[in-house]
């Protein structure tokens, strides 16, 4: 992290460690305010300049950083193009609402450098990047306000979206797409883009009968 | 016979003028046949571009047509919206208007509810005066009872004193062996003062009870004091839970009406396929949309027919300017007509005047025929050269006829005529195909448009393909973690499932065989599905118990924060004890010195009981701060300002 803070051009690694920490506190986040584990299995951390919430669960934090560590993995080595929280309802198991981050290259360090660059973009602050995440992270809170109320009890999963030939360790395991089957309704979310990648968010949800 | 040369001198000089005037005619004949010609070619120019003009004029009042008849369905279709709007608005309007009655009713039932509350409040402060004047009286009491122990306090110290003055008597007394007697008597007295100090001492500790028992009645009227401060204070809230109370029943109402609408809406079975308050807002928004849109296509056909319109007022203009051109121009024919009626006139008088002038030649030929012997063959050859002459004209002038009739059926317009036809011929040509070519752009507008919009609608429908998470299986895969939580959850649910149907199927079996050796004992399956049940249960309730002490964790932690922040901002170390009290220990006195006790009651009463030693400024702060301001921080302020001046004074700091 420090050497994609400290340098002026951020690193390809840098960037990924950026959207990993992002997705940590996104994901952790979201299952706050979805109520999917219940509020005493957060605690609240200062982090983007707002008080986000953490889970103290054990077992969740072990799958959390067990996904993210090979998300970030794949991320550097460009073999994905989505992360997706799907949330399910336990009895039923349907879907009821997805929760996808586009990930996208904008520029490669490794093959493109700054100065060889065709568009020298210029790169972004720290500063500039955490308030970008910040706005998103408010919005995942604001999105409470429309999101419709999950009566049942639900439970989640964490879909990666990666190449064909993408490395895949043996605790991974193939799935269906989970896509929400009727009466689906999506929200764009806010984009924030580190100069490397560029993260675009997308909430689709089941409306009620 | 010089006479008859003159005559015949005379007669060819007319025959020459004759001749030249009948040229000269035939030339005008000419011109002006030519000119008809130009005219008649001028008219039929006219009137052919008066043909195309009505035909222009026809399509364009065709177009006008049309799209007054768009117009008519725009406006149509506008008025059906703007009809559906006044019918939703009539119904807002109709439901507002209930919701007014509503309101009413709601404002009668709690103008009701406030003249209930009113008289309770009225009971309550009869009750409060009531109390108010037991208070004072219980104040008189206490108060006499005071001065009462206070007088027979300083008399008890006198009669002390008066004892003290005895004593010294009799020790002096004592020291003076020689006063015996004296001292018999004032043994006497000692005795009898020592009997009356025994009974003034009875009477103080009489009087020490009753104080006592005053006291106790002072801390009841303390209780009962800060019983009436509180209800007083109740009391003035009364009024604020009253407004917020009508608030509240206002906003309840209104909510209940507006829900039952949205009930009703939501019952009522229509075809409108909205069954949520979300998709009729969505509805609502896209009709907003549509209507917005539609508009938006009515300004630009209105500027559009507009446009039609100024070029139709051109076209007119233009119409009604070749309109006067072709008067104009049938009036110069009129005038051409009829200069060539009076040239054709003087043509058949020249005519008849050169027939007059052959028939007086022909009297001359006679004349001479009878006159042979006299005949001047010279005269008579040039007479004949005179014939052959006129042969010769009327030859020319039969071939002129001729030629005139030959340039008649053949000849065109001429150049200039012909030049100025084809200029608007093809002008005309120009102007057709520039109107393809509108036209041809116009319908190619309308196609790309349609096409912008299938293309517009298709980037939607991919987009929300992509925002439903739909992927090319063939460049990419989906993964998961295989141990997530939804899999741990399915797997608890799919083992107890299995274990239900295992012992399902064991007690049906159970079931069937009837008695059995076993029928009457467990299945082991119905154990197995205990088991997993009880597991399932021991886990929760772990959970349930680390959930618990991390709370308590939590709650320990926070609450040790909580005192000593309030220890480090407001300087009272805060206790609550076993029975709910809370205690309250300056930071700049030790607890056994001064402490303050507060017991909270029903309908947010409390009392305050202050421990330790008491001073005249503490009772006169307590009465000034809680009894007359009812304010118990001030109190406390108050104490610890005092405290800490005391303490800065004895040259300690905190």
């Amino acid at each position: 992290m420090s050497t994609a803070r400290n340098s002026k051009q951020i690193t390809l690694r840098g960037s990924a460690e950026i959207v990993v920490e992002f997705f940590e506190y996104c994901l952790n986040s979201i299952l706050f305010q979805r109520g999917l584990y219940p509020p005493e299995d957060f605690r609240p951390v200062k982090k983007y300049g707002l008080a986000m919430m953490v889970a103290i669960n054990e077992s969740l934090n072990a799958y959390l950083r067990q996904v993210l560590t090979q998300v970030g993995e794949w991320i550097t080595a460009n073999a994905i193009t989505k992360l997706v929280m799907v949330i399910s309802s336990k009895d039923t198991r349907e879907v009821v609402e997805r929760w996808q981050f586009n990930i996208l290259l904008e520029r490669d360090p490794r093959t493109e450098p700054a100065h060889h660059s065709s568009v020298p973009l210029e790169p972004k602050s720290e500063k500039v990047i955490q308030a970008e995440i910040a706005a998103i992270m408010r919005q995942i809170t604001a999105s409470a306000s429309f999101l419709p109320l999950l009566d049942d009890p639900c439970t989640f999963n964490i879909l990666a979206y990666t190449d064909k030939n993408a490395e895949v360790p043996a605790t991974w395991a193939e799935s269906d797409a989970r896509l929400i089957t009727r009466n689906a309704e999506q929200v764009k979310l806010r984009s924030f883009s580190t100069s490397v990648h560029r993260v675009e968010g997308l909430v689709a949800y089941r409306l009620g009968e | 016979m010089n006479r008859k040369d003159g005559d015949v001198q005379a007669l060819k000089t007319e025959k020459r003028k004759l001749v030249d005037e009948n040229l000269k005619l035939q030339r005008n004949v000419l011109e002006l046949e030519r000119r008809n010609g130009e005219l008649q070619l001028k008219l039929e120019n006219d009137e052919k571009s008066l043909e195309n003009m009505e035909k222009n004029q026809a399509f364009l009042f065709q177009r006008n047509e049309e799209l007054s008849k768009q117009l008519a369905e725009a406006q149509r279709s506008r008025n059906d919206d703007k009809r559906t709007i006044d019918t939703r608005l009539t119904d807002l309007i109709t439901a507002n208007q209930k919701l007014r009655d509503n309101l009413a009713g709601v404002l009668e039932d709690a103008k009701r509810q406030s003249a209930a509350k009113d008289l309770k409040i009225t009971e309550l402060t009869e009750a409060r005066n009531s109390l108010t004047g037991r208070v004072h009286e219980c104040e008189k009491q206490v108060r006499h009872a005071t001065e009462l122990a206070h007088s027979r306090q300083s008399h008890v110290d006198l009669m002390n004193t008066k004892l003290a003055d005895c004593e010294a008597i009799v020790r002096q007394l004592r020291s003076h062996q020689n006063v015996h007697d004296d001292l018999n008597t004032l043994r006497k007295q000692l005795s009898e003062q020592t009997s009356y100090i025994r009974k003034m001492e009875d009477r103080v500790q009489k009087l020490t009870e009753e104080n006592r028992y005053y006291r106790q009645t002072q801390e009841s009227i303390d209780v009962l004091r800060e019983q009436k401060a509180s209800q007083d204070r109740q009391l003035a809230l009364m009024d604020t839970l009253r407004t917020r109370l009508a608030t509240l029943e206002v906003e309840v109402t209104t909510l209940r009406g507006e829900k039952a609408q949205w009930k009703r809406f939501l019952e009522d079975k229509d075809e409108s396929g909205m069954d949520s308050p979300y998709a009729l807002s969505k509805a609502l928004a896209r009709q907003r949309l549509d209507f917005r849109i539609i508009r938006g296509h009515l300004d630009e056909e209105i500027e559009k027919r507009n446009r039609r319109e100024e070029n139709l007022a051109r076209v007119e203009e233009q119409l009604r300017q070749m309109a006067k051109r072709v008067e104009e121009m049938e009036a110069q024919h009129d005038r051409d007509e009829r200069t060539i009626k009076r040239l054709e006139k003087s043509k058949s008088l020249s005519q008849k005047e050169t027939e007059f002038l052959r028939e007086q030649l022909r009297s001359y030929d006679l004349e001479e025929v009878t006159m042979t012997d006299d005949a001047d063959t010279a005269k008579l050859d040039r007479l004949a050269r005179l014939e052959e002459l006129l042969e010769e004209h009327k030859q020319r002038i039969t071939e002129l006829e001729q030629e005139l009739q030959n340039f008649r059926n053949t000849a065109g317009p001429p150049p200039n005529q012909r030049l100025h036809a084809e200029d608007v011929a093809s002008a005309r040509k120009e102007i057709m195909e520039k109107d393809h070519a509108i036209r041809a752009l116009e319908a190619e507008k309308v196609m790309l448009e349609r096409e912008v919009t299938s293309l517009d609608q298709q980037v939607t429908e991919l987009l929300a393909d992509l925002g439903r998470g739909e992927y090319n299986p063939k460049t990419t895969r989906i993964l998961q973690l295989a141990d997530n939580p939804e899999a741990a959850e399915y797997a608890i649910r799919a083992a107890t499932l299995a274990a239900l149907k295992a012992e399902n199927d064991a007690l049906r079996k159970q079931l069937l065989e009837g008695t059995g050796i076993g029928a009457r004992l467990l299945p082991v399956e119905t154990y197995q599905a205990l088991q997993v049940q009880c597991e399932k249960l021991e886990r929760g309730i772990a959970e349930e118990a680390k959930k618990s002490l991390r709370l308590r964790e939590v709650f320990q932690v926070k609450a040790n924060e909580i005192r000593e922040v309030v220890l480090s901002l407001f300087g009272y170390r805060l206790d609550i004890e076993l029975d709910g009290r809370v205690r309250l220990t300056s930071k700049y006195v030790k607890p056994e010195e001064l402490s303050m006790v507060f017991n909270s009651g029903e309908n947010n009463m409390g009392t305050m009981e202050i421990n330790g030693t008491t001073s005249q400024l503490l009772n006169d702060a307590r009465e000034h701060y809680v009894t007359r301001h009812e304010s118990i921080p001030a109190f406390l302020g108050f104490i610890t300002l005092e405290l800490f001046r005391h303490l800065e004074e004895s040259g300690g700091s905190g």
